[in-house]
């Protein structure tokens, strides 16, 4: 068993296989060997680290993605913003919650749920204009008007089709 | 001993984050990428070289041409057959400043499917006569060229512009045999991409001058990894090109014409093989093939037998995959004496693949049906490894095999997953065996079994017995191929698939060439079949339903 520590001192415990869907607490533990001691994630509330175990537990068990997969991805890439049932249903949160999650998945270095994370910003920006993206998550727009149209000119190819 | 992560600081939101960012854009197509370019400075920074990064269609390629000149549509051809030939309109050579921007650009871009290349080819012509002494894409890691016509593809010969040292993964399809001399010029260019990893060459028809052009360029391909090629062109002159080079680990075909790897190119009325008098046989040398695992070869049934047993105790014990294709119709006796062979030399063996080919005899009339010769069970059955996931047979005479056979054959491969059972033969198609009723006493003995391609003979009315309804679990796919049917027996069928298929399985019919089609139109019957199967399976969806319901109220 694992003891996680949060940024608002709560404590976690967990199994070590579920927990080792981080990249960064498995190598953790890997450096120190057989400890009791408390790890802990300062940069994680506890209702964050709650939905990401959650998510661990869920996918326990499956193969971690490897370099030679990611490499392959790039080499035969498709994008793809498909989801899985329980994956959407898990990343059904608000908008804070979901930017803490990727946030955590990020710095726990947990690349499937970064993933699930990325797909459903992207998801969210998906067909909406420059300023319904600026809008949706609340960005200043800091081109000048000359700067915007020189970026409008040089892509409106793809634009049109 | 407590542990302190090497990283307590984290932004306050992920979209300050470039890698993050990069991330979602990564997700998004250009169409969408284009909006997120304007929304400020920070995600411009990020996306621009995502959104430069894949060049996957027309308007991306025209995207990255048009900052070399104006896209404009050059009319030629008389009035209303006038065709849009010249694409781009670059109206003199592109002047210093726009080749820096280009450059800017070109960066970028790590993989691009061209579209085909003829409307393009003066814009070609001056980006070659124009170009900076240096690579035109410096980052380019794949390039794809597979939208070519097949006929007098006049746009191949600037595939070479696209061509650079950086390309690891390079798919190509070149037109056939009429352009011979275009696709032997882009052939060799491919020399010229020395880091290729991924080379995949298809063709209708590659003429034997192209494959030894292509014998020639692997010599140069060190770090080879994968070579795709049409069938029965991984030849003896391909195969001992590419014996000691020390990365090579699956040389596959890919067949882009039809299923039936086997068939006539009607269109140009050759045979689709090389013949053995114009290739070198395959051999096994001295440390060959050390890291193949998967090695697909034609021969006929002597060439194979010495490749395999010349290497000897070299013969690579790392292959689990051996896709055999017969250059000319073999014998039982001959093709038995093979697979003994095969067992013997190949004991890891997990994926199996032999078609033969009909070289020349087409079956137009019923006098034909004497000349072929069926695959019987007994000459197979040296193949039937235990270890064995995929089997795949395409011979050019339906299997001659019984019910009994197939439950054999489902007993002695208890982990297949893909089983291809010749679901289309070249020659006398009127006489299949098995029934396809057997295929539910076959579905008991094959557990894993997710994809099925099969032959059979579903053309007589018949009643399934209780004690046959066995269901498969696993199948995800079942291809009937060219199986014949009758209207008189496809309402049979179909109540037959919705009980002995998983609901979510796919049915697929393969339409025949012509002569095929003499006994009717098969596809229109199969289709009937599958309507009617997936209506029986909302009908017992909705019949289920209301039980469940009613035996409730019953309980309340």
């Amino acid at each position: 068993m694992v003891l996680l520590v949060t940024s608002d001192n709560e404590q976690f415990t967990t199994e070590k296989d579920i927990v080792e869907r981080s990249v960064l607490i498995k190598n953790m533990l890997e450096d120190v060997g057989e400890s009791d001691q408390p790890i802990p994630l300062p940069n994680v509330s506890s209702s964050v680290l709650k939905k990401v175990l959650e998510y661990c537990e869920h996918h326990r068990g499956e193969p971690l993605p490897t370099a030679d997969s990611e490499q392959s991805q790039d080499e035969t890439r498709k994008r793809t913003t498909d989801i899985s049932e329980w994956d959407q249903k898990f990343i059904t949160v608000d908008q804070e919650m979901l930017f803490e999650i990727i946030l955590a998945a990020n710095y726990l270095d947990i690349k499937s749920l970064l993933d699930v994370g990325c797909k459903t910003v992207a998801n969210m920006i998906k067909g909406k204009t420059p300023e319904e993206i600026r809008k949706l998550f609340n960005i200043v727009n800091d081109f000048t008007p000359e700067e915007e149209a020189q970026i409008k000119k040089e892509n409106e190819w793809a634009e049109d089709r | 001993m407590t542990f302190t992560p090497d990283n307590p600081v984290l932004p306050t939101h992920p979209l300050e984050l470039s890698e993050i960012l990069g991330q979602i854009f990564e997700q998004l197509k250009n169409k969408d990428n284009a909006s997120t370019l304007l929304v400020s400075r920070r995600w411009y920074q990020v996306c621009e070289g995502i959104f430069w990064r894949h060049l996957e269609s027309i308007s991306d390629f025209e995207r990255m041409l048009v900052l070399l000149g104006e896209v404009a549509d050059i009319y030629v051809g008389p009035g209303d057959n006038a065709s849009p030939y010249f694409r781009l309109n670059l109206n003199r050579y592109p002047i210093h400043k726009k080749w820096v921007n280009f450059e800017k650009h070109s960066a970028f871009v790590h993989s691009i499917h061209l579209p085909r290349l003829e409307p393009y080819i003066r814009a070609c012509n001056l980006i070659a006569l124009n170009r900076p002494p240096r690579r035109l894409f410096p980052n380019l890691r794949t390039l794809t060229y597979t939208n070519g016509a097949d006929e007098n593809e006049f746009g191949i010969e600037y595939l070479s512009l696209f061509m650079e040292e950086t390309v690891l993964h390079f798919c190509v399809r070149l037109p056939s045999m009429d352009a011979g001399y275009r696709s032997i010029q882009a052939i060799e260019s491919i020399s010229t991409m020395t880091n290729l990893r991924y080379l995949e060459v298809t063709c209708r028809n590659l003429i034997k001058e192209v494959v030894e052009a292509l014998s020639g360029v692997l010599g140069d391909l060190l770090k080879l990894e994968v070579l795709v090629l049409p069938p029965y062109r991984a030849v003896g002159t391909i195969i001992n090109q590419l014996a000691t080079h020390g990365r090579i680990k699956e040389i596959r075909s890919k067949d882009i014409q039809s299923k039936a790897v086997h068939a006539f190119d009607y269109s140009f009325w050759r045979p689709r093989v090389l013949r053995s008098s114009d290739v070198e046989e395959p051999s096994i040398g001295h440390d060959a093939f050390g890291t193949l695992t998967l090695l697909t070869f034609s021969a006929d049934a002597e060439g194979v037998k010495k490749l395999l047993l010349n290497g000897g105790e070299r013969f690579p014990s790392t292959i689990r995959s051996l896709h055999v294709e017969m250059a000319k119709k073999e014998s039982a006796q001959d093709l038995n004496s093979l697979f003994h062979v095969v067992r013997a030399r190949c004991p890891s063996l997990v994926d199996f693949r032999y078609s033969d080919t009909s070289e020349a005899s087409i079956p137009f009339g019923s006098a034909d049906a004497i000349r072929w010769s069926g695959l019987d069970f007994e000459t197979i059955r040296p193949i039937l490894f235990h270890s064995l996931v995929s089997l795949h047979i395409t011979h050019h005479a339906p299997l001659q095999w019984s019910a009994d056979h197939l439950r054999t054959l489902a007993s002695s491969l208890p982990l297949v997953e893909s089983l291809t059972l010749n679901h289309c033969p070249m020659e006398n198609p009127a006489k299949p065996s098995p029934p396809i009723q057997s295929l539910s006493s076959f579905a008991k003995g094959c557990l894993n079994l997710k994809y099925l391609a099969i032959y059979v003979d579903a053309s007589v009315p018949f009643t399934l017995q209780d004690s046959d309804r066995q269901p498969f679990r696993e199948l995800a796919t079942l291809n009937f191929g060219w199986s014949q049917i009758t209207r008189e027996s496809s309402e049979d069928v179909a109540v037959m698939l919705a009980q002995l298929l998983p609901a979510t399985c796919a049915i697929i019919s393969e339409q025949g060439p012509r002569f095929i089609l003499q006994a009717g139109p098969l596809s229109d019957l199969w289709e009937n079949v599958i309507r009617n199967r997936n209506m029986l399976l909302r009908m017992r969806k909705r019949v289920d339903r209301f039980m469940i319901i009613r035996g409730m109220q019953t309980e309340g």
